[in-house]
């Protein structure tokens, strides 16, 4: 078996991962190649040796902090009373409420918007309506003035212009 | 839902119990999982007293999370899996948060990314060869990349089989096998050269 193979299994070689014919060939050949052995080696060795970082035991009253710390957690008035009414996550809530929020907002100025263009429009109406109007208005003003006049009068007038000229 | 085979771990039974409102059950986890809790976060994120603080965090996750739990693996597993969801957690804190205490430059990543080992339970005068040879262990784990400073962690300190650290760490035994593989390689090549100093 080749070098670059042998190498290749080492890793699983040296924690007896490989089925007994891989095995046996690696044996084989690291008795054979020194460059091999001394790679095997190194692998075994730096295995073994990360082994010695020894555990640490917990700090004394891990326990103990650990119900206190429970403890306070239960007790902290709940932040987010409709998230967990609701059994939602806490950024869906937020999103939910703030949406809700928009939706009362909206609903509270978008009529009274709607309200003021209509009343908008409304003016503009009455302004021109309101210019035929009163145009309207002088022309019946007029009327009455038209009315007043004694016909027969100007009548008399009109025919006597003539003579008016001449004198 | 349940997997009938994962009913037979003890410590499965135990959580299920715990679920039904049992807290001598957890009690009896928490004795049972508190010191390779924090070992595992120890030496992931090597700060003796911030894995204190993690671990708890983990077990709160676990009491949290008691009525939604299901016997899907080993309870080791489980645990373990929240585990390590808190160590990369804290890791990915720690990358935004720069501390100016002992550091070591990783040797897996091409920047200059300083990386902190906190080592505030060490006396700066203790200078024995155990000393020595565990700080040279641990600036060599903490060089490896995360996912396999995790599986180098859970194989060689957890004795774990492939198949849970496959299932802690969510991908496949082969993956795994990839990943210790590579992790065996640059453990070898980092401590090279303290492994021949020694023979000689």
């Amino acid at each position: 078996m080749k070098c670059n193979k042998i190498k290749r299994l080492m890793p699983d070689f040296i924690e007896g991962q490989l089925i007994p014919k891989l095995r046996s060939e690696v044996l084989e050949h690291l008795k054979v190649c020194e460059n091999c052995a001394r790679e095997n080696r190194l692998y075994e060795e730096s295995w073994q040796l990360i082994g010695q970082w020894k555990d640490i035991d917990p700090e004394p009253g891990f326990k103990t902090r650990f119900w206190n710390r429970l403890a306070s957690q239960t007790e902290t008035p709940l932040r987010w009373p409709f998230a967990n009414a609701l059994l939602l996550p806490r950024p869906l809530a937020v999103v939910l409420a703030t949406a809700a929020l928009l939706i009362v907002i909206a609903g509270a100025i978008l009529p009274k918007y709607l309200q003021s263009k209509s009343a908008e429009q409304l003016a503009l109406q009455i302004s021109e309506e309101e210019v035929v109007l009163v145009e309207n208005i002088d022309l019946l003003e007029n009327l009455e003035v038209i009315q007043d006049i004694d016909f027969l009068e100007n009548m008399e007038i009109i025919e006597n212009l003539h003579t008016l000229d001449r004198a | 839902m349940m997997n009938e085979n994962y009913l037979l771990d003890p410590d499965v039974q135990l959580m299920l119990k715990f679920k039904q409102g049992d807290k001598l059950a957890f009690g009896e986890l928490l004795d049972k999982y508190q010191k390779p809790v924090i070992n595992i976060i120890y030496r992931f994120i090597q700060d003796k007293s911030e894995a204190d603080d993690l671990a708890q965090e983990v077990f709160i996750k676990v009491y949290n999370n008691a009525k939604s739990y299901e016997a899907r693996a080993k309870f080791s597993t489980w645990l373990y899996r929240i585990t390590k969801n808190v160590c990369l957690n804290e890791l990915r804190r720690r990358k935004r948060k720069i501390v100016s205490l002992d550091e070591a430059v990783s040797a897996s990543d091409d920047r200059l990314k300083q990386e902190v080992i906190i080592s505030g339970n060490n006396s700066p005068l203790e200078d024995s060869a155990a000393h020595e040879l565990q700080e040279i262990v641990k600036q060599a784990i903490n060089s490896l990349p995360a996912n396999q400073r995790m599986a180098v962690i859970l194989r060689r300190y957890e004795e774990m089989p492939y198949e849970d650290i496959a299932r802690t760490i969510g991908c496949s035994v082969k993956a795994i096998k990839s990943l210790l593989n590579r992790a065996k390689e640059a453990l070898k090549n980092k401590l090279a050269a303290y492994v021949l100093m020694q023979e000689k």
